[in-house]
């Protein structure tokens, strides 16, 4: 048996929409930036490792396959990884690796407070920013040692197309973590979405996403009612038959 | 093989498993770095029974599994701001915007379909690996691959055709004025 042609070597008869949409799943990865960092961390936790490591738990690791050899390197040197990586990326931030520094000074109305510059007490929450983001901030301090933190209000402050990417972006993250069967974050994401964006261009993607993690999350009636809801207010919508499975409709 | 020509050909590769496998922005960096030290490690136990490919799959399927069950026992809260990218976005928004949605309904394809056909439709449609190694890699039978690839690309092409209808005529909120 041979395989199939793909669709994007044109196989399938794929239209230039199913295209673009697979070649955008195609590009994404690492920036080169974070390449770089990410293998300067590891290149120095491999060096460490091989004198550490006698032959005896490198043979035990690999005979006890993939799985368990993965679960004993995520185990050890948390700490020692972040330093790593936050070291090799001299200050700067995975997620802001490629535009950080700014080439040019942020707009007005952008609201970029860096807590390098800041390191205590953390800066006052501004009026739109919910406590519960301040208050979790520390949580994984040791790894985002540089992290500009930026307020939440800039999002309804960006030009439109920007905020239509990070809004996208936000339920791209949704719908990765219903997929991996993780409801909470799936929601949590999403209310946090509904504070950023509440007028956002992709309500109904948010709401019908949020129905499903609801339900998925055990929440049925609270699922059921949005999704009565939803159906109201959007009979016509692309996510309505999906919608529907979730509103008790017979 | 040496551990830096490894990672060079195939970090981006594994980034990605480790995304479609729900590992979280805020995980990704030491994810990433538990594969590759677990490559390191174990390298001299890959016999070649499997291709390269399949076998680091696994290994990243592997460390995404841990990694989920880790951020679920800490009851992590995900954080926007750990999703968006706004500075970055700034520098060529309308393009970043055109990306961001495609990811989105591909997302949304891959979310309509059974888990059993996403895997082999990322594998083969996106990751580029062959019939054979799919079939090694998720441990069912070559002629399984085909026929959940089948299904799959249905699926696929049925979601962004919905999707990409209803965005060029995006339904009206039943309250709204005309």
């Amino acid at each position: 048996m041979n395989d199939p042609i793909r669709l994007l070597d044109g196989g399938g008869g794929a239209s230039a929409r199913e295209r673009d949409v697979l070649r955008a799943g195609r590009a994404e990865g690492p920036s080169p930036h974070e390449k770089r960092a990410l293998w300067t961390a590891i290149a120095a936790q491999s060096a460490l490792a091989i004198p550490a490591a006698s032959a005896q738990t490198a043979t035990n690791a690999a005979s006890a396959g993939a799985g368990a050899g993965a679960t004993s390197a995520g185990g050890t040197s948390l700490g020692v990884k972040s330093a790593l990586v936050a070291i090799a990326l001299g200050g700067g931030v995975l997620a802001t690796a490629r535009a950080w520094p700014p080439a040019s000074p942020p707009p007005p109305g952008i609201v970029v407070a860096s807590p390098a510059a800041q390191p205590a007490p953390p800066a006052p929450p501004s009026a739109t920013l919910p406590p519960t983001e301040t208050a979790s901030a520390p949580r994984t301090a040791p790894a985002r040692p540089a992290r500009p933190q930026i307020a939440h209000d800039l999002a309804a402050r960006e030009p439109a197309p920007s905020r239509l990417a990070a809004e996208g972006r936000a339920v791209v993250e949704a719908k990765r973590a219903l997929r991996a069967g993780d409801a909470a974050s799936a929601l949590r994401l999403l209310e946090a979405a509904d504070r950023a964006f509440p007028d956002g261009a992709l309500e109904q993607e948010r709401e019908a996403l949020a129905i499903e993690a609801l339900d998925r999350a055990g929440q049925r009636e609270a699922a059921r009612a949005r999704a009565q809801a939803f159906l109201r207010a959007y009979p016509t919508s692309p996510h309505a038959t999906n919608v529907r499975r979730f509103a008790g409709e017979r | 093989m040496k551990l830096e020509d490894i990672y060079r050909d195939h970090a981006d590769f594994a980034w990605r498993v480790l995304r479609r496998q729900g590992v979280g922005p805020a995980d990704l960096s030491d994810a990433i770095q538990d594969v590759f030290l677990t490559v390191h490690r174990t390298l001299a136990s890959f016999e070649g029974r499997s291709s390269f490919k399949t076998w680091l799959y696994t290994i990243c399927a592997s460390v995404a599994r841990d990694r989920r069950q880790r951020a679920h026992a800490r009851h992590e809260t995900a954080r926007l701001d750990e999703v968006g990218d706004p500075i970055d976005l700034r520098a060529a928004a309308d393009a970043r915007a055109e990306h961001n949605l495609r990811l989105m309904i591909l997302e949304s394809a891959l979310a309509e379909m059974d888990v059993t056909l996403s895997d082999v439709f990322i594998l083969f449609e996106l990751e580029e690996l062959t019939g054979q190694e799919i079939s090694d890699a998720l441990s069912v039978p070559l002629g399984t691959v085909y026929s959940r690839l089948e299904l799959a690309r249905e699926s696929f092409r049925r979601t962004v055709n919905r999707i990409e209808d209803g965005r060029r005529a995006p339904a009206r909120r039943a309250g709204d004025r005309a």
